[in-house]
């Protein structure tokens, strides 16, 4: 109801006019008239240590509330991906994952055992489908007909019976060791679309997941070892009841206290998916977000955010939020600064995009051999990632921390479809991190690594070798006939690091993490457009490049276009709009123009929906005007000799000034021209300019003033950050002379302490 | 009588020379020290084997820089942006500093050795005055005999890296006691910690380093007790200096730990100096601590050419104490008569002494 009338709202808004330009959006497919289905689950699964094996029963009510009738049952077996080498999943990514080769032993798979439908059992009639790629390998979406179809607002409940065995820890879930992870491990249903079906892809490598939202209550029976070890989406409800051997913990999702309470943005908390975690290592670290000692921290943001948003202080402060830190024992020194990311998380993208409704939230370290579990997001649960000797200047753990937990605003709150459009969170994630870091931890620090200490700073040049010839003649390691390889005087870690002296001759170098967009997104800037279905980009950079880093880029270049304020109320307003929703990029779109008042669909065409690039570059010239010579002509239209020159005449300067356009990606571009009477001038080249031609000239030929130029600079407040390179968007007449001189004493200075210590073998 | 190859180093220890321990590195140190002439030479040397990539790291950067920077914003730290738009060209510039840098650690290893009999040179003879030239001398002398125990300590850090990195490590340490499976080797995903990993590899990395230290130590002695001998032989010494080095671990080895000791002392200070110039580039965005940070570079560099000569002392001075003489024949063992007259056979028929 809620959601009919916010989208009743919305087309109020703008049935009354308010903002004109917006009318001339192009309208998208209105997939979410209506509510999306719901699906709640309960849950009862017992694991065999000794097969790896889970057994399982769900009972699922799941709610129709479309106009849809609906005859069929989809359902994801995500772990059949991990079946064997023939999936779509593995044959894709040859066999490899996140944690390498799938070996024997390793792989695992779901088997639904029963299925049954208005009391009746449809098992028989199962049949396992690909929609995707048709290969009959794959066994990760399964059908069951139904007797009876769904009608528009009813609701069926389903009881599903399956086996499975865990696979061992190669991407996102499994077991290691004691360590087990155990994610999209049910048998799940997809998503029924209004108009559209059911929407259930296959699992693919580089692709992530799409359910519906709903409650969960889930019933873990785990070996003894376990208790008290166990972490689990939502909030485990009541102590955990040891029988035997055996231990049984039960877990609510939504928390019973938050069930059906709305929270500030008038929705009440639902999920679209549980996971849960158990390790007999596990240290348990609790703490409590605060609302007021962030806010007391950060008062400023929180100024800002109000403004922009147009509401009092105390309409934009979040509820405070228990968090749970699993750690690994050797790594409980750090629990605390997964504690503070956490917290970073909860703090900034609440303030932006709304508050994390829930009670809990559970960080998870992964353990050793298990890093492939990490870096993910499941709702109120996630994992991050570190390393023993991570400190907090490299913003290690911290950074993925940030991300992580911020997925649960953008995917665990605005529940996109990972499968059609990750970028939709990936990128809105990556934006939103970049900045959250920057405010909490300001630059990161460049390291350099040494028998796994990490050095704050760098060198600008590595040491001798690199080649087979440099290796040889740097004495590293020489290539022998028959022999292979020899390994001569390796520079290992401990020899390294007092060859190098890095005390002595490294440099401290710092990052802003924002610029890891545009970097990241120049790794691959024009194989495929953002807006693209996950396993339909050309490859895994592509992938990753186009839902990650390229997105944020490009909302940081929109940030650029639309004012950081006007950007927020769009961004926000997308978030509010689709919270517990489903929205796809056209819903994005929309929302955003209507938050921000802005009409930029020309912006969303061109750098979503294109490859389109631009690399701005400039030439500067500057020549002296010279007196007339010849004849020019008078009052009277003749033909006079030119005059002498006056003596006493200050001379004048033309700037020749070319700016030109590579690439098709068109943005309004401004030049800032400085003086050195101090006088400063900017000029614009207009997209409808660029249109026309590819390059400009800011200066009128016949301009030309007394004071030469100093400086000319492109784009001065750094809008956009598309340019494929920046070395050649700005011109100063003063050449640094002082910092080439700089950083190469640092290489001096490092090259007098490697070749001392190499000498050391002549004596 | 001068020996035809230059002045005969003296066996017999010399003044002073019973002194142990700290005596022998302090001693060492004033050795090395009082010799401006060499350690100014040999800084000099390697100050411009260095400068070579200094200059093409500071070609590179004007060229990058160009007019193209605001002055000054780039003084503190090649930034993020700067970086990516030139990291074609950086990539470049690594390449070709990898290369140029590998000819020079070669040519620096060379250097080593006639560094090595230059110290030697001027320790080893009792002669006053003439560092410089008695050091090239010295230099010149055993450089090609120097060489081949370079060449040869070559072939044992090899022995030690394949020994510590290969497949004895790998087959005795991970398998036999660890219980790493081979398809593991690499990643040591079997052990049950990271701290577990970290540890073994930190003790491999650590072993590794130990033996080249060792490699290291090795070479020095060698040297030292072939200039003592004038002999030829580089393998032959350098089972001879194993000997001594088993025998004798705490006076031998004993000497140089101590003198590493200090350098690594004096080494972390300068390092510690050197980061709190770093630091006040960054905080203040001002140029002149480059200045201080060259100094304290070169500083750091003279110190650890003077210990290295003092290695050489230290290693004459318990050499003379340790090592066993060789036992040379003697021509005139059982002959009389005067310096330059003629010789006489003790007992023949000839002669006969009587007291």
């Amino acid at each position: 109801m809620l959601h009919r009338l916010v989208g009743l709202l919305r087309l109020a808004t703008c049935a009354l006019g308010v903002m004109a330009t917006v009318q001339a959006v192009a309208a998208a497919p209105q997939r979410a008239d209506e509510e999306p289905c719901r699906a709640d689950y309960q849950i009862q699964a017992r694991y065999e240590e000794s097969e790896r094996r889970i057994v399982g029963r769900a009972l699922v009510r799941y709610v129709n509330r479309t106009r849809d009738t609906i005859p069929d049952l989809q359902f994801h077996l995500y772990w059949n991906a991990f079946a064997s080498t023939r999936s779509t999943h593995l044959a894709s990514s040859g066999g490899t994952t996140r944690g390498g080769l799938v070996k024997d032993g390793e792989f695992g798979w779901t088997r639904l055992t029963s299925v049954v439908a208005g009391g009746e059992e449809l098992v028989g009639g199962l049949e396992h489908i690909s929609p995707d790629d048709g290969n009959p390998d794959d066994r990760t979406v399964a059908r069951v007909r139904l007797k009876q179809p769904i009608k528009p607002g009813a609701e069926q409940m389903v009881e599903l019976r399956w086996e499975s065995r865990m696979p061992r820890v190669r991407r996102r879930t499994g077991w290691k060791d004691d360590f087990l992870f155990a994610a999209h491990w049910f048998p799940k249903l997809g998503v029924w679309e209004a108009g559209n079906g059911w929407n259930c892809h296959q699992f693919h490598p580089s692709t992530e997941f799409y359910a519906n939202y709903g409650w969960y209550d889930v019933e873990l029976d785990l070996p003894r070892k376990y208790e008290g070890k166990v972490g689990a989406s939502g909030v485990q409800e009541g102590p955990a009841r040891v029988e035997g051997d055996r231990v049984v913990t039960r877990f609510l999702a939504p928390g019973s206290a938050d069930r059906g309470v709305p929270d500030r943005l008038g929705k009440a908390p639902l999920l679209h998916d549980f996971a849960w975690t158990a390790d007999p290592d596990f240290v348990v670290v609790k703490n409590t977000f605060h609302w007021d000692e962030w806010a007391a921290r950060f008062p400023e943001e929180v100024d800002r955010t109000a403004l922009a948003l147009g509401r009092a202080k105390e309409d934009v402060r979040v509820r405070d939020v228990d968090v749970t830190v699993l750690i690994q024992p050797e790594r409980l020194a750090q629990a605390g600064r997964h504690f503070d990311a956490t917290c970073t998380a909860l703090f900034f993208y609440g303030l932006w995009w709304g508050e994390y409704p829930y009670a809990h939230i559970t960080c998870v370290d992964p353990a050793w051999g298990g890093a492939a579990a990490g870096g993910m997001e499941y709702p109120t649960l996630f994992t991050a990632g570190t390393d023993l000797w991570a400190r907090q200047i490299q913003q290690t753990p911290e950074s993925v921390t940030v991300h992580e937990a911020g997925h649960q605003f953008w995917h665990g709150l605005v529940g996109n479809n990972e499968f059609e459009a990750a970028w939709l969170d990936e990128g809105f994630n990556t934006f939103t991190q970049n900045d959250a870091l920057w405010l909490r931890y300001g630059k990161s620090a460049r390291t350099t690594r040494y028998a796994g200490f990490h050095h704050d700073g760098v060198n600008l040049v590595r040491g001798p070798g690199g080649g087979r010839v440099a290796d040889a003649l740097a004495l590293e390691r020489v290539g022998l006939p028959w022999l292979g390889e020899l390994e001569l005087l390796p520079a290992t870690d401990v020899l390294r690091w007092w060859r190098d002296q890095p005390l002595l001759s490294s440099t401290i170098s710092r990052v802003d993490p924002r610029h890891s967009e545009r970097n990241g997104y120049l790794l691959d800037p024009d194989t495929d457009p953002i807006d693209r279905h996950g396993w339909l980009y050309a490859d895994g950079t592509s992938y990753r490049v186009n839902s990650y880093r390229r997105t944020a880029n490009a909302l940081r270049s929109l940030e650029g276009l639309v004012g950081s304020e006007r950007f927020l109320r769009g961004m926000r307003r997308h978030s509010q709009d689709w919270r517990l929703d489903h929205p796809y990029p056209d819903d994005f779109f929309r929302s955003f123009q209507e938050g921000a008042q802005v009409d930029v669909q020309w912006y969303f065409d061109q750098v979503f929906r294109s490859t389109a690039t631009v690399d701005w570059q400039l030439s500067v010239n500057e020549r002296k005007v010279e007196p007339a010579r010849g004849h020019v002509v008078d009052a009277e239209g003749r033909f006079v000799p030119a005059p002498a020159p006056d003596a006493a005449d200050k001379p004048r300067w033309r700037p020749e000034i070319l700016v030109r356009r590579k690439g098709a990606l068109l943005l309004p571009l401004e030049v800032e021209l400085r003086f050195e009477d101090g006088h400063v001038v900017r000029r614009a080249w207009t997209r409808e300019e660029q249109e026309r031609t590819t390059w400009w000239k800011p200066i009128k030929p016949d301009e030309s003033r007394e004071a030469r130029l100093t400086s000319v600079v492109l784009d001065p407040d750094r809008r956009w950050t598309f340019d494929m390179d920046l070395s050649d968007n700005q011109w100063h007449v003063r050449r640094d002379e002082v910092a080439p001189l700089r950083h190469a004493e640092r290489t001096f200075a490092h090259w007098t302490q490697v070749l001392h210590w190499i000498g050391g073998l002549g004596g | 009588m001068v020996d035809s190859r230059g002045p005969w180093p003296s066996l017999l220890p010399a003044e002073g020379d019973a002194r142990e321990g700290r005596g022998i590195v302090l001693d060492a140190l004033r050795g090395a020290v009082s010799r401006p002439a060499a350690w100014g030479a040999v800084l000099l040397a390697q100050a411009l084997l260095a400068a070579i990539p200094g200059l093409m790291a500071h070609e590179w950067l004007s060229r990058a820089m160009g007019a193209n920077y605001a002055p000054g914003s780039l003084l503190v730290d090649l930034d993020a942006l700067f970086r990516h738009d030139h990291k074609e060209s950086l990539a470049a510039l690594d390449a070709q500093v990898g290369l140029v840098g590998a000819a020079l650690a070669l040519v620096s290893v060379l250097l080593g050795c006639f560094v090595a009999g230059g110290w030697l040179q001027v320790f080893l003879e009792r002669t006053e005055g003439e560092t410089l030239r008695r050091f090239a001398f010295g230099g010149a002398r055993w450089f090609w005999r120097f060489a081949r125990v370079a060449f040869v300590g070559l072939l044992l850090a090899a022995l030690c890296t394949w020994v510590v990195r290969g497949p004895a490590w790998n087959h005795v340490v991970l398998s036999g006691l660890c219980g790493v499976p081979s398809s593991d080797w690499s990643a040591l995903e079997t052990l049950d910690s990271e701290l577990a990993a970290w540890r073994l590899r930190f003790a491999q990395d650590l072993a590794h380093a130990l033996g080249i230290a060792f490699v290291f130590a090795w070479g020095d002695w060698t040297r030292t007790r072939m200039a003592l001998f004038d002999t030829n032989s580089a393998a032959w010494a350098g089972l001879c200096t194993l000997w001594t080095l088993v025998r004798h671990p705490l006076r031998t080895l004993g000497a140089s730990a101590t003198l590493f000791g200090v350098e690594a002392a004096l080494l972390l200070l300068l390092g510690l100096l050197s980061r709190s110039m770093e630091a006040t580039i960054h905080r203040t965005g001002e140029a002149w601590p480059t200045i201080a940070l060259l100094v304290l570079a070169l500083l750091a560099l003279l110190l650890r050419v003077v210990l290295r000569g003092a290695r050489y002392h230290a290693a004459v001075h318990v050499s003379r104490q340790v090592v066993t003489p060789i036992l040379r024949p003697d021509p005139w063992k059982d002959t009389v008569g005067g310096p330059g007259g003629p010789r006489y056979p003790i007992g023949g028929d000839e002669h006969v002494v009587q007291l």
